[in-house]
Formats: structure tokens, C-alpha cells, sequence
């Protein structure tokens, strides 16, 4: 058979095969006009043969499972996105956390200037030092020498702070305090110290400096 | 219906790559909640995030920086220096921003904040420049 163009040779094609290209000629006249996801051209109509089959219908692509699929994953990345909803930060110092002299006589790694006291008869430099147990009773080291509930603490450290509103305070906004946690102690407790330190109004507020070799895990 | 598939399009990558950005930088814990308003609303600057990934009984699974986890002994340590100095790099007045679960042990802790120290004392910034910021839950509404 001669393909010599795009229409089916079929001048000496017998009886049914003669039918069945006619059939794929009025199909293949009629593929362009009927272009996937559009209508067909207004005024098109399929050939008389093939109305009222499947062929004859406009070919167009069914929508509903891809915009089902779209619609599940946009409800699905929705509901999975986390947002930094409502975190807020509180600030530390890491440079007064390492400065300030421990207790215990760790070494600490930066010489800090000394803090000048306000007066003769101030207090010394030394840090006001909480440690914090696990069941959250604080135990504040000098010159308050007692142990506390975070509520307590957070009271008396308010009105301990030497300001306009207490001008009797035992501290200046200056005194280091150092949060000295339990190593078993959650990080809720330890962290709900730091934020009574710095909500009184202490601007010197950090952890102990480091208690171990640099690195090591715990 | 064209209009319709093409917002759907755009919302599913809009929240595909949010969801990505925001998975790389935060691990999903739940963070302490102090009772006062001593912590502030963050501000837009640059942050690098180090995240304490919390395991069962108050114990952490390591640490994590960005998309990189560190595995949390010794050598996982120095990798996390290694790492936090390099971010920081050419950016001094970075924030960093210090995430635990609120049952976290302290003693898991220490060492995340012992690592922003030494990879400041590495990189060379002045201590009392470096923004460390520990990062808590806001508000007055609970959980």
C-alpha cells in the first residue's frame, strides 16, 4: 500500500476494508479539532458515521482525581507545616556567664574586670549563686543563705533589686547572679530561674561557667 | 476551573517549601514556658539555630544544627564547634538561639551551650558581642 499522503490510499481496497478507512479517515480529520482538555470548535461536528459513538463525543481529560490529589496534598502540607508560633527568646550573656568567679574555685577561661562595688560597705563581687534541684527548691547562696520555691524567688528577687520602686534593695542590676542547676534537673526549672533573674530586672544573668573539660559529653 | 487548579498549585509549594525551611531548623519540642514575660518577640535578624533533640527520660539524642544532626559525646562535640564556627563566620553579630525540650536535663544542655562559647573563642568574636539567646514559649496561654 502507497502512503503517498496523509489520507489512507484506498481506490483498490475490497468491500469491508474500503468501510473500516473511510471509518479511519473521518477519525483522523477529525483528532486535530478535538484537542485534549478543550472544547471542540464551535460549529464542529463529528462525521455522520461516527455519531452517537464514543469517538464521535468531544475528547476531553476528567479533572476530578488530579484536583482530589491536589486538594489532599494541600490539606496535607497545611496541617504537617509547623510554625515558630508564638517562641520567644531570652537573652544571655555568655561573656559575664564565663567571667564571673565560681564558688568552687573552677578556673574559668577569660579574666574578667573585677565588678566595682557601690560602696565600702557594699557587699563583695562575689555572684548571688542558685543552685537548682530537681524537685525545683532553689538554694541561694550569700547573702541570701536560704532555699525558695521559683514563686519566692521570683518575689523576692523583684524586690530585692535596688530601683526606684525598692530603693533598699540588697542588688544592683549589675550583680551577677548565676543559675547553678542539678545535672538531672529538667531545663524548664533551670530556665524558669533565669527568667525570674531577668524579669527582676538583673542584667548580669548566666549559668555556672563550665564544670567540666571543654566537650565533654554528659 | 483553570484559576482554581493554579491557586491549588501554588499554595501546595508555597507550603512545601515552608515546610521544609521551617523542619531545618526547628526540631518539634515542646519548650519551657516561664511564667513572666522576661523573654522578648525575636526579631528578624540572621540566627543560627542549635537544637537539643530530646530523647526519652530527660536525656538528649544530640544536637542539631541546621539540616545537620551531631551525635552527642565527645567527637560529636567538636564536630558541633566545628559547625556553629562556620556559621558564624563573616556574621559576628549573629544571633544563636539555644532550643531544649523543657524535660531536657540540664546536664544535656550544658554542653550545647559550651559549644557556642568554644566555636565564638574559635572563630575569634568577642564574647561580649555574641547574642546567645535561649528560646522559650510565649504568651500567657498555656499549651
Amino acid at each position: 500500500m502507497n502512503n503517498a499522503g496523509s489520507q489512507f490510499q484506498h481506490a483498490d481496497a475490497p468491500g469491508e476494508a474500503r468501510h473500516a478507512l473511510h471509518a479511519l479517515n473521518a477519525l483522523a480529520a477529525a483528532l486535530p479539532e478535538a484537542r485534549i482538555g478543550r472544547r471542540p470548535r464551535r460549529g464542529w461536528r463529528a462525521p455522520r458515521r461516527l455519531r452517537g459513538t464514543s469517538l464521535g463525543a468531544a475528547i476531553s481529560t476528567n479533572m476530578t482525581p488530579m484536583i482530589d490529589v491536589v486538594f489532599q496534598l494541600l490539606v496535607f502540607f497545611i496541617a504537617t507545616t509547623h510554625y515558630a508560633t508564638d517562641e520567644r527568646v531570652i537573652a544571655m550573656d555568655l561573656s559575664r556567664r564565663i567571667a564571673v568567679t565560681a564558688p568552687s574555685g573552677t578556673s574559668t577561661d577569660v579574666a574578667a574586670p573585677p565588678l566595682k562595688p557601690l560602696d565600702p560597705f557594699a557587699m563583695n563581687d562575689e555572684a548571688l549563686y542558685l543552685s537548682v534541684g530537681v524537685d525545683g527548691v532553689i538554694v541561694a547562696g550569700a547573702p541570701l543563705r536560704r532555699t525558695f520555691t521559683p514563686a519566692e524567688l521570683r518575689a523576692v528577687l523583684a524586690s530585692e533589686l535596688r530601683g526606684s520602686a525598692h530603693p533598699n534593695g540588697m542588688f544592683q542590676p549589675a550583680f551577677p547572679v548565676v543559675i547553678a542547676p542539678a545535672d538531672n534537673a529538667p531545663w524548664e526549672i533551670a530556665v524558669e530561674v533565669l527568667d525570674a533573674a531577668v524579669a527582676a530586672g538583673f542584667r548580669n544573668v548566666g549559668f555556672e561557667p563550665r564544670a567540666t573539660v571543654v566537650g565533654n559529653a554528659p | 476551573m483553570t484559576p482554581l487548579i493554579d491557586m491549588a498549585f501554588l499554595l501546595i509549594v508555597f507550603f512545601v517549601l515552608v515546610s521544609q525551611v521551617t523542619s531545618a531548623e526547628m526540631v518539634d519540642l515542646s519548650l519551657p514556658h516561664p511564667t513572666s514575660g522576661a523573654a522578648k518577640q525575636q526579631d528578624g535578624s540572621e540566627r543560627i539555630v542549635v537544637n537539643v533533640i530530646p530523647a526519652t527520660d530527660g536525656g538528649a539524642a544530640g544536637y542539631r544544627l541546621g539540616k545537620r544532626e551531631f551525635t552527642a559525646d565527645t567527637a560529636g562535640l567538636q564536630q558541633l564547634v566545628a559547625a556553629i564556627a562556620q556559621a558564624m563566620k563573616g556574621q559576628p553579630s549573629v544571633d544563636v538561639n539555644i532550643r531544649a525540650d523543657r524535660a531536657t536535663a540540664y546536664s544535656w544542655v550544658r554542653p550545647a551551650m559550651n559549644a557556642v562559647a568554644d566555636a565564638l573563642t574559635v572563630s575569634g568574636i568577642d564574647r561580649a558581642r555574641a547574642r546567645v539567646r535561649l528560646v522559650v514559649l510565649g504568651g500567657v496561654t498555656s499549651e
